[in-house]
């Protein structure tokens, strides 16, 4: 029964896996191991699951793993590797922008994909970038100021 | 329980073979932003997932001598980011703006919105200004649809089981530069509208010479306000009591129902406030 | 001790970096070889007789391991302890069942368990269990509920669980003496936790037969509960406690734990249970709905004379934890401020909606709200600006609580955190927008952090120096955000003059980490800080004493700084910590230490009159705001908001300002969008989409200020703030609204819709 084989790329490591047709691509990835991608609502509402699909973020809850297939997948854990990445990782533990954490890799994500197309936004525009994921501990304060200190050394390096 | 299937098709045509040949039981997928939670809830059950997600010629934005087309599989950040969209068809340009959030409007798509037919779909406001036209093919078939006309009742549609939308189309013209759209919901991202407007207006020798309203959650479907439009025609813009006196008929001519994000009241009551405000926006 | 190193320091958690990449393993992110995966058949009626259960079918199919009703369960019926060491007993404690049994109480009860394959076989076997129900007609209304012939949710005779009452002077008295009276009622809806993390965890048995569960919970203790529904040892079922993504109060009752162990014990193999987001908001305890009656009595010049509140809070179907929780409010009901003649009355109410329990506050939102919008009101009447009323009727160092007469010993920061925050709104928003109106608005108030003190509250900690200087610490403290267990390495990396990243934490595990108590009641930093605190402190001694010796000087003149202990007065005098450890190990003295704090106790009081101290001590804090308020759509926009409160000591800043910044969005949802519709005992907003919480951007900015009077119980002066932290921006925000356009909303949330209805009266009454 199980025929559907999705193969694609995620932090850069091939992956291939059978799936089901109706499994979303968030299920697809825990299953593989990227435990980082979290499950807080699977109906797009809160963002935890937010990925980098071909350079656009996606809430993986809401697609389906089939559609992923050949595509390159980038999740927190594999921000690590990148130097923005890095530099917003670095950042959010330094303004104590984590609480709880479960939001983070998620934001984090968020917020990576949306610099680099945006290096030197300000605070109302950081706000709207990660309107789509939900924070229930820090009251977003210190994220967006985490978010906004990369945007500013962004800026000097320019 | 009939498993899933799973079909990526590669070209309209082999969408719409397919279609006539699974009928009811295909389920188109696109931007998935509603087949998912559909499919957890068990509301899509046994289906054959049909993904038209790479079929390229169902995407897009082009400008055409006196039209702008959409592609159904055009994501509504691909409407934040063209500059046909802002100059033709602005009210649209706006509503993608406040489409759910950032990421969602990665993946849900013009089409997918339009098909869903909730009776808030945001891009089905702003269209119904635009006076949008659906092009709409089966196998058979094909038949232009005004978007007025494609909305019969609360998630339901003219759609017939192997037809689907391939195109959207609008004129290009002096009424559909001039457009507002407001949504007012209970907070200002991933909000479903408590109620929204969508207004585009031609004043000519300062006489409303061409007025569309469209409205969203206030009604079973997304709806023209034919009769306030039909008020407002050859009116002179700034004539006495002419706003007043349109809010009370928009207020009337609106049908909304109490949940749980406000009453029917408060929905007919801010209607009135919402065309006020658009209106007021484009003269 | 010189100068802090680290206590007080903005420094980041040990565990961020783990957060950060998403290395860290919540509940979910653990599995096991040949685990099996576990669901819950709920009910489908908020009141109905169960009149036969069919699970033929269910358990036919292929894959399914097991399926538990409730006569599979040895002790079905359950109280659940919260670690506490006393029997408090009169109908005080958490009763409820484990799964449904007769009868449904509420919707979303459990009803049946099934452990299977695969998750969409288990789910497919949910389908497939037939079970008759005859429903009844049941109650939704507390006040309905409380009347004499209402239907009857528990067995008790009464739907009433729980009556407080304390107060103090003659409210009759009083009231004659008042030149203005003002009454209200107040009311607040049900509310979810709503954390990004559902409830969920992993349970298999170990070689030695014990029942192990990696679990998110507030509360490890329950592996006692946990074992007792079981029939089982208390040493057979160990706790493994993770991270949490969010806990809020309600990862404080047993969630997935007693399924997990039912389940894993039946079957001998690993099961895996985890609450889908419609499950959590349609399963877990919501924070209580209350109805708030007050009277409240001044004299012209703002200085109150008289109060009287009666409360009443819809428990839903099982008491859980709602006596506690309207003691709680009962104990809060005069808020801040000194006044003579104070009667406060207040019972818990069992209905056929879904069970309340703890949800950060425990019980001071509600009144909180209500009494600050009474002082609001009287500030409007009288003419009393908001913060002068509010100065000449607060509590002051060494004045006691006007409704239990607790006196407070420590120092109490009011009316400095009001003028504080009040200042720092700075210069109002100008706006010359029509429809557009500012307003601002101040509250003040109080809240307990520890534990009820006739519960007799105590935390372990255990501390080990290596011999080479690195560090151990066993505690069971659970971390559901807030940074308790970095908090306690931070203590010790202070104490024994190392850095952080030579500390390693072992926490939340019932059989190998000393019981810390549950993360709760704010208790954390106060409880376990202290324990860990004073372990740190005898090993501390135990080496300076030793290096006193080997140096030749008086141990008050050493000092433990960079992993040297040196000579304070001559600093080119030192010895290596490693080089003391050796020789404290050579000469056989302990170098670890596990130590026990206990908190005052008290005895249980009367609960109908409350007096003396049910509190070790209070939180004391003010939050001021400034909205626009749309006059024609009745949107609000919160503009700008402060916090500002007395934690005592600031341990870690940028933790204690998270919590105080969060805090206050945890709050303004509560203000203006939170709320979980019941009609009838249904659930009208079953996810995220229905349920709404704050966005990016939907909040402002908050600007945190912190006071340190020192003058808290917890390590270095500290108090607690998780809780206090969100319980007074409710009625800032309302009072605020009221300020810009002259509405005064008395029921949250405050919608938009509430604001036009009262707005536009014309309109909606025509």
């Amino acid at each position: 029964m199980e025929d559907y084989i999705v193969e694609l790329t995620v932090n850069g490591e091939r992956i291939s896996s059978p799936v089901k047709p109706e499994e979303s691509l968030l299920k697809f990835l825990r299953r593989n191991g990227f435990t980082e991608v979290k499950c807080g609502c699977e109906k797009g509402e809160c963002g935890t699951c937010t990925v980098i699909i071909n350079k656009k973020t996606v809430k993986s809850c809401i697609m389906l793993a089939l559609q992923a297939r050949g595509k390159e997948i980038w999740t927190a854990k594999g921000l690590e590797k990148q130097e923005l990445g890095r530099k917003l990782q670095e950042s959010f533990v330094n303004t104590g922008a984590i609480q709880c954490g479960f939001c983070t890799p998620g934001i984090i994500v968020t917020a990576k994909n949306y610099l680099d197309q945006n290096p030197i936004p300000d605070k109302g525009e950081i706000k709207k970038a990660i309107s789509g994921n939900l924070c229930r501990c820090t009251g977003y304060k210190k994220i967006v100021d985490a978010i906004y200190a990369v945007a500013v050394e962004n800026q000097k390096s320019i | 329980m009939v498993p899933f299937k799973y079909i990526s098709p590669k070209t309209k045509n082999e969408v719409l073979e397919i279609l006539k040949e699974e009928k009811v039981k295909a389920c188109i997928v696109a931007g998935c932003t509603n087949v998912l939670p559909n499919i957890r809830d068990k509301k899509i059950v046994s289906k054959v997932l049909v993904d038209i997600s790479d079929i390229e010629e169902l995407r897009g934005i082009s400008k055409e001598k006196d039209k702008v087309c959409i592609g159904p599989l055009t994501t509504i950040a691909e409407l934040t980011n063209s500059e046909a969209i802002s100059k033709e068809g602005e009210v649209l340009y706006q509503a993608a703006e406040q489409f759910a959030d950032p990421i969602v409007r990665n993946n849900a798509t013009v089409g997918g919105n339009l098909v869903t037919a909730s009776p808030a779909a945001d891009m089905a406001v702003p269209l119904l200004t635009l006076d949008a036209i659906l092009k709409i093919e089966s196998i058979e078939r094909k038949r232009g649809v005004r978007l007025k006309d494609f909305f019969i009742g609360p998630e339901k549609t003219i759609l017939r089981e192997d037809e689907m939308i391939t195109g959207i189309e609008f004129e290009s013209s002096n009424i559909n530069k001039n457009g507002c759209f407001i949504k007012l919901g209970l907070r200002k991202a991933m909000a479903i509208a408590v109620a929204s407007i969508a207004v585009n207006l031609e004043v000519r020798e300062n006489k409303i010479a061409q007025v569309r309203i469209a409205m969203g959650s206030v009604a079973p479907t997304p709806i023209r306000l034919t009769v306030v439009e039909g008020f407002l025609k050859n009116k002179e813009v700034n004539s006495n009591g002419l706003i007043e006196e349109a809010i009370n008929k928009v207020r009337e001519e609106v049908d909304p129902i109490s949940d749980i994000r406000a009453s029917a009241e408060y929905r007919r009551y801010v209607s009135g406030i919402l065309f006020k405000r658009a209106f007021n926006k484009l003269t | 001790m010189s100068e802090f190193k680290i206590v007080g320091k903005p420094i980041p958690r040990h565990d961020a970096w783990s957060k950060v990449t998403g290395d860290l393993k919540y509940a979910d992110d653990f599995s096991l070889p040949g685990m099996l995966f576990a669901k819950v058949l709920r009910s489908k009626y908020p009141a109905a007789k169960i009149i036969s259960i069919n699970i033929h079918k269910a358990e036919q199919l292929k894959g399914v391991q097991a399926i538990l009703t409730a006569k599979d369960v040895l002790h079905n019926e359950t109280v659940t302890k919260f670690g506490q060491s006393t029997e408090v007993g009169k109908g005080f404690e958490g009763l409820y069942r484990v799964l449904a049994d007769k009868e449904v109480r509420f919707m979303g009860e459990a009803v049946a368990l099934v452990a299977a394959d695969t998750e969409e076989i288990a789910e497919e076997a949910l389908d497939l269990i037939v079970v008759e129900y005859e429903p009844l007609p049941g109650v939704f209304d507390p006040v309905e509920a409380m009347k004499p012939g209402a239907y009857l949710v528990g067995e008790n005779g009464t739907n009433i669980i729980g009556e407080f009452g304390c107060g103090q002077g003659d409210i009759e008295k009083g009231f004659a003496k008042a030149e203005v009276i003002i009454k209200d009622t107040y009311k607040v809806p049900f509310v979810d936790h709503a954390y990004l993390e559902t409830e969920g965890g992993i349970a298999w048995i170990d070689d030695y037969g014990v029942i192990n569960i990696r679990v998110g919970s507030q509360v490890i203790e329950h592996f006692r509960d946990v074992a007792d529904v079981l029939g089982l040892p208390h040493n057979k079922v160990r706790y493994i406690g993770t991270m949490m993504g969010g806990g809020f109060g309600g990862k404080e009752d047993i969630t997935v734990e007693t399924y997990l162990a039912l389940l894993t014990w039946k079957t001998k193999k690993p099961v895996r249970l985890v609450y889908t987001r419609e499950e959590s908001i349609l399963s877990h305890s919501k924070r209580h709905p209350f109805i708030m009656k007050y009277k409240v009595g001044a004299k012209k010049d703002g200085k109150l004379v008289a109060l009287d509140a009666e409360l009443v809070a819809d428990a839903g179907a099982y008491p859980y934890l709602s006596p506690w929780v309207t003691l709680y409010a009962t104990v809060n009901a005069a808020g801040p401020y000194c006044i003579p003649n104070v009667r406060v009355k207040s019972c818990c109410v069992l209905t056929n909606n879904t069970f309340t329990s703890a949800n950060r506050g425990f019980g001071a939102p509600q009144p909180n709200f209500a009494y600050e919008s009474i002082m609001d009101e009287l500030s409007h009447k009288l003419n009393v600006d908001s913060l002068e009323i509010r100065r000449i009727n607060c509590l002051t160092t060494g004045k006691a609580l006007s409704t239990t007469g607790q006196v407070f010993k420590t120092h109490v920061a009011l009316p400095e955190v009001a003028e504080k925050a009040w200042a720092a709104l700075g210069e109002p928003v100008e706006c010359k927008e029509e429809n557009r109106k500012i307003g601002r608005g101040l509250a003040i108030g109080l809240m307990s952090y520890g534990r009820m003190t006739f519960l007799h509250d105590s935390s372990r900690s255990y501390v080990r120096l290596e011999s080479d200087g690195s560090v151990l610490i066993r505690s069971g403290i659970p971390d559901l955000g807030g940074g308790q267990v970095s908090l306690l390495c931070q203590i010790v990396a202070e104490e024994l003059g190392i850095p952080m990243s030579r500390i390693k934490i072992y926490y939340s595990d019932t059989a190998l980490t000393p019981l810390a108590g549950t993360t709760t009641a704010t208790r954390q930093t106060y409880m376990s800080g202290n324990a860990t605190l004073k372990a740190a402190r005898e090993i501390r001694k135990r080496v300076i004493n030793k290096a006193a010796e080997m140096l030749n000087v008086n141990p008050e003149k050493l000092d433990i700084i960079n992993e040297k202990i040196l000579v304070n007065y001559d600093q080119s005098k030192y010895l290596p910590l490693v080089k003391v450890i050796k020789a404290c190990n050579t000469a056989g003295i302990e170098l670890f230490c596990e130590a026990q704090f206990n908190a005052p106790f008290t005895i249980t009081p009367d609960l109908l009159n409350i007096r003396g101290m049910t509190f070790p001590d209070f939180t004391f804090g003010a939050q001021a705001v400034e909205v626009a308020v749309d006059t024609e759509t009745g949107q609000i926009e919160v503009l700008k908001l402060v916090t500002c409160y007395d934690v005592g000591k600031a341990i870690n800043p940028l933790s204690v300002e998270g919590q105080m910044e969060g805090g206050s969005i945890y709050g303004m949802g509560y203000a203006l969008i939170e709320e979980v519709i019941m009609e009838k005992g249904i659930t009208m907003t079953p996810s995220f989409a229905e349920y709404i919480i704050p966005t990016a951007v939907d909040v402002p900015d908050v600007k945190a200020i912190l006071v340190e009077s020192g003058g808290g119980l917890g390590p270095y002066g500290a108090k607690g703030i998780g809780e206090p932290s969100c319980s007074i921006i409710a009625p800032a925000i309302l009072n605020a609204i009221y300020d810009a356009v002259g509405v005064r909303i008395k029921s949250l949330p405050a919608s938009p819709e509430k604001i036009i209805r009262a707005l536009k009266k014309d309109y909606f009454e025509k």
